[in-house]
């Protein structure tokens, strides 16, 4: 019963939950570097803003008494600015792919030499203007 | 007891990594966002674990909630831009889900490509190991509730996290309301009010069901609001509440949805950012210093400004969720 009791010393929340959040940042970091999709990629970018608030918390929680204040209301500033940034994030995304048809970031060097639509004249229609591009027109400039 | 608590907190733990990594994992894009609400509810457990009600409150109204609405409204666009490419007519009602292999390329990612397996393992291994290392050797601290438990008679309000966000770190919320008001300006500078492509609402139940939903929304985010100053709860949850309903509403009358009127909508995003301001420059004025209160008024002005922060994020999150600046107001 001496070593449960030690046991679940050693894994108190203030150590146990900074180290998930730790497991969670790397994983995000993994996701971001392996999947090409954007949406996917901004999914990974949020868990490991996850991971970061997981840490502040656990290390707030650590120690006898209440937790501490300050990691708590900042964890929450943290929380509202990561959906702002999301928010603009597939704004961007949503925006990219109505100029180039798809929202995958492909690997290796940009190719600077590929032709450029025309991004002035396409921006008149984001709104639902009149003309959507014709659909051979992006992929055989 | 103590052994109980430990099983808990191993098995949430299991679970919210498993989900997190089975949303990395996923293939389907749909598939991944759904895991990823249930990846915020599953840390707004955990944030009631580590005694963080107010955490927990935002975790699961912002977090799973709006982040889940906006992912899920960004796949509907994309699908949508994706059949319009496609047709070459705009306008064309979302393709069925079993559709030809071309629509879908959107809401589909392949599994990432062997040679950058290895890579990639290594280099989150190190960066995990390297921060699992330095968070089990910290040294010991009380943090600083001392020493916000021994201010909190001057600071107006009975609740620690609203007397730090909104009196001893009131700068910090400053910048914060001045980020939300700078994501959505950065949204409406992407182009004008976008059609929603909701399919027409089917059947009389989610009217139905929202003529109850949003009176209790509107009066749970009022009470989160005013439960701020003693109790968990204030402007950013009470925000999400009501941006919550206004997403709900929005959603389910997207054929009749009216012009949002361009003046009163822009004065109530900015009224968080700019009623602050005024205050801050007030205590500036009144030698308080910048976001200084006098002791007296610190109650009145942190109540203001929060009513003032809440109307703000509310009208921001919706704003955001319709993306797009409102039509009909073109410079």
């Amino acid at each position: 019963m001496n070593g449960l009791a030690e046991l679940a010393h050693t894994l108190a929340p203030g150590l146990l939950y900074p180290t998930g959040g730790a497991i969670l940042f790397a994983m995000g970091l993994y996701g971001l570097i392996r999947r090409h999709h954007l949406v996917l990629r901004i999914l990974a970018l949020n868990i490991m803003g996850s991971g970061v608030f997981m840490v502040l918390l656990g290390v707030a929680a650590r120690g006898e008494g209440p937790p501490d204040p300050v990691a708590q209301a900042l964890t929450l500033t943290g929380i509202v600015v990561a959906v702002s940034a999301t928010a603009f994030a597939l704004a961007l995304v949503v925006h990219l792919t109505r100029l180039t048809g798809h929202a995958v970031m492909l690997p290796g060097p940009p190719d600077d030499d590929a032709p450029v639509e025309d991004i002035s004249r396409e921006e008149h229609h984001a709104d639902g203007g009149p003309a959507a591009p014709h659909p051979d027109q992006d992929r055989n400039p | 007891m103590s052994l109980l608590l430990v099983i808990f907190d191993l098995v949430l733990l299991a679970g919210i990594i498993g989900v997190a990594w089975r949303c990395l994992a996923s293939t389907d894009l749909f598939r991944a966002v759904v895991l990823f609400i249930t990846f915020g509810l599953l840390l707004a457990l955990a944030w009631v674990r580590l005694e963080a009600p107010d955490i927990a409150l935002a975790e699961a109204a912002i977090g799973a909630g709006i982040t889940g609405a906006l992912l899920l409204v960004t796949l509907e666009r994309l699908r949508s831009i994706m059949a319009e490419r496609h047709s070459g007519r705009p306008h064309t009602p979302p393709p069925d889900p079993s559709g030809p292999h071309a629509l879908l390329r959107a809401l589909h990612d392949p599994p990432p490509e062997r040679h950058s397996f290895f890579p990639a393992l290594i280099f989150a291994l190190v960066v995990g190991s390297l921060l699992v290392t330095a968070l089990w050797h910290q040294p010991q601290s009380t943090g600083l509730e001392p020493v916000v438990d021994a201010h909190m008679d001057v600071s107006g309000v009975d609740h620690p996290i609203t007397a730090v966000l909104l009196n001893f770190r009131a700068y910090d919320t400053f910048l914060e309301l001045a980020i939300v008001l700078i994501a959505l300006l950065g949204a409406w500078s992407l182009g004008r009010h976008d059609l929603i492509p909701a399919r027409p609402a089917p059947g009389p139940i989610l009217p139905g069901t929202l003529r109850l939903l949003v009176p209790v929304a509107i009066v749970t985010g009022v009470y989160v609001l005013w439960a701020g100053s003693h109790a968990p709860g204030g402007a950013f949850q009470a925000g999400a509440i009501l941006g919550a309903a206004g997403i709900l509403l929005v959603l389910a009358r997207p054929r009749q949805l009216p012009m949002a009127p361009g003046i009163p909508l822009r004065l109530g995003i900015t009224a968080g950012v700019a009623l602050f301001l005024l205050v801050g420059l007030y205590g500036l004025g009144a030698g308080h210093g910048f976001l200084g209160y006098a002791d007296a008024w610190a109650y009145p002005l942190i109540i203001l400004i929060e009513v003032a922060a809440t109307l703000s994020i509310a009208l921001t999150l919706v704003a955001l969720f319709v993306a797009g600046r409102p039509a009909g107001d073109d410079a």
